[in-house]
């Protein structure tokens, strides 16, 4: 009770302190700007000598970023146990600072500045610092409080008479093709708030809730994990050239590439000096785009031996704006050797034979096309890919489901999970995966205030996978927040060890347990989501329904199944209530349903023979208060409750408290 | 519960203060990415199946400094050093089951650390001052950072490379950095004399322990007098000594003081030409306690320095004749610490020979490698490697010398067309050294130079042409039953030229050829000769170099380049080898 009662002072410190900086806005004036503008003075010759290189370029540092804070407790009151023969506990966890649960991940402080050198000259470097209110003053804690590598870079722009050029240094975009990088997407409900929720500068959560209701898609939120197609080393870009031609260059260490080095005192350590190298060229025409890209992985596995591992990708992009129709296309390759053999396993422990392995050359398509209302009555979006199996790439959004063939790298010998893994991953609309080709089509009615996004999509698998790893994998999107901070990071979590949780995401593995796979396993995912506008007591309510239904067969349909023919059955559904009470207030209510289930072809209960059988609750309410231009508060109160039927070890029960204080500027 | 609230409160009155006093607030800074990786190849890895033939790293740096001026007449800098290793992997044990500790996420691992503080300020208008780190330099025989291996006229692609080790350890402008107080004050006079420069420097070099290290200060006084145009005088004293009573047990008492005075006297002084005599004479003394034998060794000496300057204005030339004798037992730390660690590993490939051997330093390791660098004035004298300057290894101030020296000089400036230097040392022992007869002296020579042209202003060309040579030569011998016979070269050059706008293509080459027998001279860590060790040297070094740099602003460029090591040992071909060597630096600074 005291941490509990902890958390309301905590409340009631932000309260006042959101009063008092509302009160103070007119000192903080440069705050509503939204910019703070910090003039660089003259400096002496004494300052120059601190800089060691100096000079004065007497140009204003433009600073902009954000400050979040987030509180957090949670009671789990009806516990189970996280690991394999250890006695159920309560998971009670406080959390003070990030956000993070329980270490690191987002930043609580990011900072973006710009300083205009001349006309044509910009420079910008970013920094993200974490913080997370441990207690403790340890150098391991204070490690941990300052993880800011994930924005950490600078480019500096200037415009040539050739066209505008950008180099960059530290970890920078590489602004190679779709396939090539980006972010997976997952589907976010905003009662959950993201950590770099953005809606003080979006004009408000009410005006981020509106737009979701107007505009929002099903699957439009980013997955965290993944890099996102970044790059920790140098960048080199020109854009704008003649005749609309324009090139990005990359190199450095990636999530594919893995350890470029550790400590500079010890660089002779046997780590390998992998590095990536990417390249696109693209030529603008019309309102069209097409480009050429490569990316080529490659080294050695240490600083000692010779054994050399390399993967080329390689495609042709072309994006198609019509009136009323576009069409995004992309066609590649890609191959992986290494002399160490195929990497094989899932959870379990990397083996390497020392044999020449090459892929062979594996195919990537997919072609997007988007039909505008006016065509067939109703928005129409259609879209189809084939990605092989041996398509590896962690810097872009696709799942790896099917092969660790890169994995030397990123998944370092003798390492023996990767949390990047998904066998048999169900994905969700807008969302790809190799080993896979996949068709989806989805669309958008609306009338008067009521709107719904509807989508399907159905992929499957194109080599069948050995029996061992024969697993299907879904992804809980009942407040999958909280529920992966159970065990961050961690890839057997679980009473059974069958829960992978990663960055806000918590998986579930069920293995197969057929003895011959002789057939290749189809995944379907069916989407509603339903909104709906209007007015009580005066002011506007939002009302959201989204349901999803997942199945995963041995058998091809183009329909989810809804019997026992599927391996697992994956049905949620959530609804939630947004409200205007006030201008800058709104309140939110929220209620959660996930329903799993298991066919006999699953691995069974040890407990009464039988599948996986899971229902799973959640009821929340909350409060979201802009009290200034740029600020806001955020309260949520949450409860949860889980339970498989057949896997008695499988339930807990929850609530837990959370407050949020975010700052742009 | 109360910490948090301390903070909110701390992070309100920040944010108020921010507010209310951005214009007392200013930044400074700069980002640097570095990727350095490195292929070593040759004879040396013959039959070797253990040591790294490879070697990367990567590091993005920001440095980020705050200047707070409340008022006038004080302000604070304070910088941090923000660092990513690229590619790095480390941390975050809850995500691995190992305990190994990996995030498997290459893009994450930074530190942050406080790189330096400094407050400076005036008290009354008339004293400057500073306190924290600061860089201090007094003369060539009291307090001088001496540059490594002669480099005056080396291409620009490898200057880059030394500014950055030089920017990672503090080595700026023949000056330490010191920890500590420096004050200043000017008193302008109108009758015996003109004005005096006063400063009186005072740091802690090093920081007492409880196992008998004393705090080691280093105390310096300066005051230059200008009596006319005619006449200018200084004095200097520093002090570099081990304060008694700060350890519960003394181990060793260290103590060594140098007195200096320098005279600058201009008799003739027309528009064309000028006449000068100058120089700077001064004695030391250092002293060293064990307590454990209870015994003290002693050692004064003296040095001169004496010479005459003409300079010929209209071709912005000086020609500089001097006599130097610096006792053998002559010791100035601050003048005679070398500015790197001769016998520290390299970073790349440090072990060889099956991880058996230390890799020694090469030319190419002495600039472009920053963690052999020194960082700390050392007690006593070094041991120094003849190849990269048996002449006057530490500087002016190298002790056991007297004889003559010429210097030649043009002034060194871009906007003119040839700038060019020539000096020549011709010097013998004072003492002999490493003879077992103790008569035999050594006599030095050596010849060093280079030229700059800048040809775009020849030619009239529009863009940047500029190549640059310099070369240096040495030679030492002694007769006797341990006689010594022993040469180097050294050649520098080096071409850059515009091609586009901001866009210049360079190259440079070092070659380094040492040949013949020496003898080492082994100190202690306060300078006491240990013992003496021959040296055999036969070997030729040479660094080709080639990239392309891209000027962005001030100070601010990216540069891809190339170098190409290679040691071709002539007495042992089993121990030549190649290194290749990308190096990618990416700088921006505000």
């Amino acid at each position: 009770m005291n941490i509990k009662y902890s958390i309301y002072s905590l409340v009631l410190t932000l309260i006042s302190f959101c009063s008092f900086a509302t009160g103070e806005l007119d000192s903080l004036s440069t705050l509503e700007k939204g910019l703070v503008e910090i003039k660089k003075v003259q400096q002496s010759e004494e300052i120059k000598s601190i800089k060691g290189e100096g000079d004065d370029t007497g140009v204003p540092l433009t600073v902009t970023g954000s400050f979040r804070f987030f509180g957090m407790y949670r009671n789990m009151y009806n516990p189970y146990p996280i690991e394999a023969n250890v006695a159920p506990q309560r998971i009670n966890i406080s959390g003070f600072g990030d956000g993070s649960r329980p270490r690191g991940g987002t930043p609580m402080l990011t900072l973006w500045s710009k300083l205009a050198v001349s006309e044509d000259i910009n420079m910008g470097f970013g920094i993200g610092v974490n913080h997370i209110f441990s207690g403790s003053l340890d150098h391991d804690s204070t490690r941990f409080r300052e993880q800011f590598g994930q924005t950490f870079g600078a480019f500096a722009t200037y415009k040539t008479k050739i066209g505008n050029l950008k180099i960059g240094g530290g970890n920078n975009y590489t602004g190679m093709s779709e396939l090539f990088s980006g972010w997976s997407t997952i589907r976010w409900n905003p009662f959950y708030r993201l950590p770099w929720n953005v809606s003080t500068q979006w004009g408000g959560s009410w005006n981020e809730y509106e737009n979701t209701f107007l505009k929002g898609g099903m699957t439009e939120y980013n997955a965290a994990f993944v890099n996102g197609g970044r790059i920790n080393g140098v960048v080199v870009q020109m854009s704008d050239m003649p005749e609309g031609f324009g090139f990005n260059l990359s190199y450095g260490a990636n999530g594919q590439t893995g350890l470029y080095q550790v400590e500079s005192d010890t660089v002779n350590t046997v780590y390998g000096t992998k590095r990536t190298f990417g390249g696109r060229v693209y030529k603008k025409h019309r309102a069209h785009q097409f480009g050429a890209n490569l990316i080529l992985n490659n080294g050695y596995i240490d600083n000692v031996t010779d054994y050399y591992e390399k993967q080329y990708m390689y495609s042709v992009d072309a994006k198609l704006k019509f009136p009323k129709v576009t069409i995004a296309s992309e066609f590649g390759a890609t191959e992986f050797s290494s002399p160490l053999g195929r990497y094989n396993g899932d959870s379990a422990a990397m083996v390497v034979n020392f044999e020449d392995y090459t892929s062979g050359v594996d195919f990537l398509a997919k072609v997007n096309v988007q039909l505008d209302k006016e065509i067939i009555g109703i928005p129409l979006n259609f879209m189809i890919y084939h990605l092989g199996a041996n398509f590896v790439n962690e810097n872009s959004g696709q799942f790896n489901t099917s092969t660790y063939n890169n994995a030397a790298a990123y998944l370092p010998i003798n390492r023996d999970w990767d949390v990047a893994m998904r066998r048999g991953f169900i994905t969700d609309l807008n969302q790809t995966a190799n080993n896979r080709q996949a068709v989806e089509l989805s669309t958008k009615l609306e009338k008067g205030r009521f709107r719904i996004n509807l989508g399907t999509q159905v992929g499957r698998e194109i080599e069948s996978v050995d029996s061992a790893d024969n697993q299907v994998m879904f992804y809980h999107k009942m407040n999958p927040w909280s529920r992966a901070s159970f065990q961050y990071w961690t890839p057997t979590a679980g009473p059974y060890q069958k829960l992978m949780s990663s960055f806000i995401q918590l998986l579930e593995r069920v293995p197969i347990t057929d003895s011959i796979v002789d057939y290749k396993k189809t995944f379907n995912v069916f989407d509603v989501d339903a909104r709906y506008k209007t007015t009580l007591f005066g002011r506007a309510l939002i009302l959201s329904n989204y349901m999803s239904y997942m199945s995963a067969s041995d058998v091809f349909s183009p329909i989810p199944y809804f019997s026992d023919k599927a391996f697992v059955r994956v049905f949620y559904s959530e609804v939630t209530a947004y409200y205007q009470l006030y201008k800058k207030t709104v309140i939110l209510g929220h209620v959660a349903h996930n329903k799993a289930v298991g066919n006999y072809r699953t691995a069974l209960s040890p407990d009464n023979g039988k599948p996986i059988d899971q229902d799973s609750w959640a009821l929340g309410m909350g409060i979201d208060w802009n009290f200034a231009p740029n600020m806001g508060l955020y309260f949520r109160e949450m409860w949860m409750t889980h339970k498989d039927k057949n896997f008695k070890l499988d339930h807990f029960s929850s609530y837990e408290t959370s407050v949020e204080l975010k700052v742009m500027f | 519960m109360k910490k948090l609230q301390l903070i909110f409160a701390f992070m309100l009155i920040c944010m108020f203060v921010q507010a209310q006093n951005q214009q007392l607030i200013t930044y400074h800074g700069q980002f640097r990415t570095i990727m350095n990786d490195s292929r070593l190849k040759g004879n040396i890895l013959d039959g070797d199946t253990v040591s790294p033939k490879r070697g990367a790293v990567g590091t993005a740096y920001f440095d980020f400094g705050i200047n707070v001026a409340p008022n006038e007449d004080f302000k604070i800098l304070a910088e941090f050093r923000m660092r990513n290793i690229i590619g790095q992997d480390e941390g975050y044990e809850t995500r691995n089951i190992n305990g190994t500790g990996t995030t498997r996420n290459s893009l994450i691992d930074t530190r942050m650390i406080f790189r330096q503080v400094r407050a400076e300020g005036r008290i009354k208008d008339i004293v400057d001052y500073q306190i924290g780190d600061i860089d201090m330099g007094m003369t060539k025989y009291t307090l001088f950072n001496n540059d490594e291996t002669y480099h005056k006229y080396e291409s620009d692609i490898f200057k880059q490379r030394r500014v950055v080790s030089q920017y990672e350890n503090f080595q700026f402008d023949n000056k330490w950095r010191v920890q500590g107080l420096n004050a200043k004050a000017t008193i302008n006079a109108r009758k015996i004399i003109r004005s005096a420069d006063l400063s009186l420097l005072a740091a802690r070099t090093r920081m007492n322990n409880l196992e008998g290290a004393l705090d080691r200060l280093l105390v310096g006084f300066k005051v230059d007098i200008t009596q006319s145009k005619y006449l200018k005088i200084g004095g200097n004293v520093l002090s570099f000594y081990d304060l008694p009573g700060t350890s519960l047990d003394t181990l060793s008492i260290y103590k060594n003081n140098v007195f200096t005075t320098n005279y600058e006297v201009t008799p003739y002084n027309s528009d064309k030409i000028k006449f000068q005599i100058e120089g700077e004479n001064g004695v030391s003394s250092n002293s060293y306690y064990v307590k454990l034998v209870d015994v003290t060794a002693e050692k004064n000496d003296y040095f001169i320095d004496f010479g005459t300057k003409a300079w010929y204005k209209p071709m912005k030339t000086s020609l500089k004749v001097s006599y130097v004798n610096v006792g053998h037992n002559f010791t100035s730390p601050g003048a005679q610490t070398l500015k790197l660690r001769p016998t520290e590993s390299p970073l790349f490939f440090n072990s060889v020979n099956n991880l058996t051997t230390e890799r020694t330093q090469t030319l190419y390791d002495r600039f472009g490698d920053e963690t052999v660098y020194n960082q700390r004035i050392n007690p006593g004298l070094m041991v120094f490697l003849p190849v990269y300057g048996n002449v006057l290894p530490y500087g002016s101030a190298t002790p056991n010398r007297n004889g003559i020296i010429l210097n030649l000089d043009r002034t060194v400036d871009t906007s003119h067309v040839v700038s060019f230097s020539a000096d020549m040392a011709l010097l013998t022992e004072n003492v002999s050294e490493g003879d077992s007869t103790g008569l035999e002296l050594r006599k030095f020579s050596q010849l060093q130079g280079g030229v700059f042209v800048n040809v775009a202003k020849l030619i009239g060309f529009k863009k940047a042409l500029e190549i640059s040579f310099g070369a240096r030569l040495e030679n030492t011998t002694r007769g006797g039953a341990a006689a010594v016979d022993f040469s180097s070269t050294l050649i520098d050059a080096g071409v850059s030229v515009e091609v586009l706008d901001g866009v210049y293509l360079q190259g440079g080459i070092k070659q380094l050829t040492g040949k013949g027998n020496e003898v080492l001279t082994l100190r202690n860590t306060y300078g006491s000769i240990s013992g003496y060790t021959p040296y055999l040297y036969d070997l030729n070094q040479s660094i080709v170099s080639a990239g392309v740099k891209l000027d962005l602003f001030t100070n601010s460029f990216a540069s891809f380049e190339y170098n190409t090591i290679k040691i071709t040992n002539n007495l042992d071909d089993t121990q030549s080898y190649t290194i290749g060597n990308l190096f990618v630096n990416f700088t921006l600074r505000f």
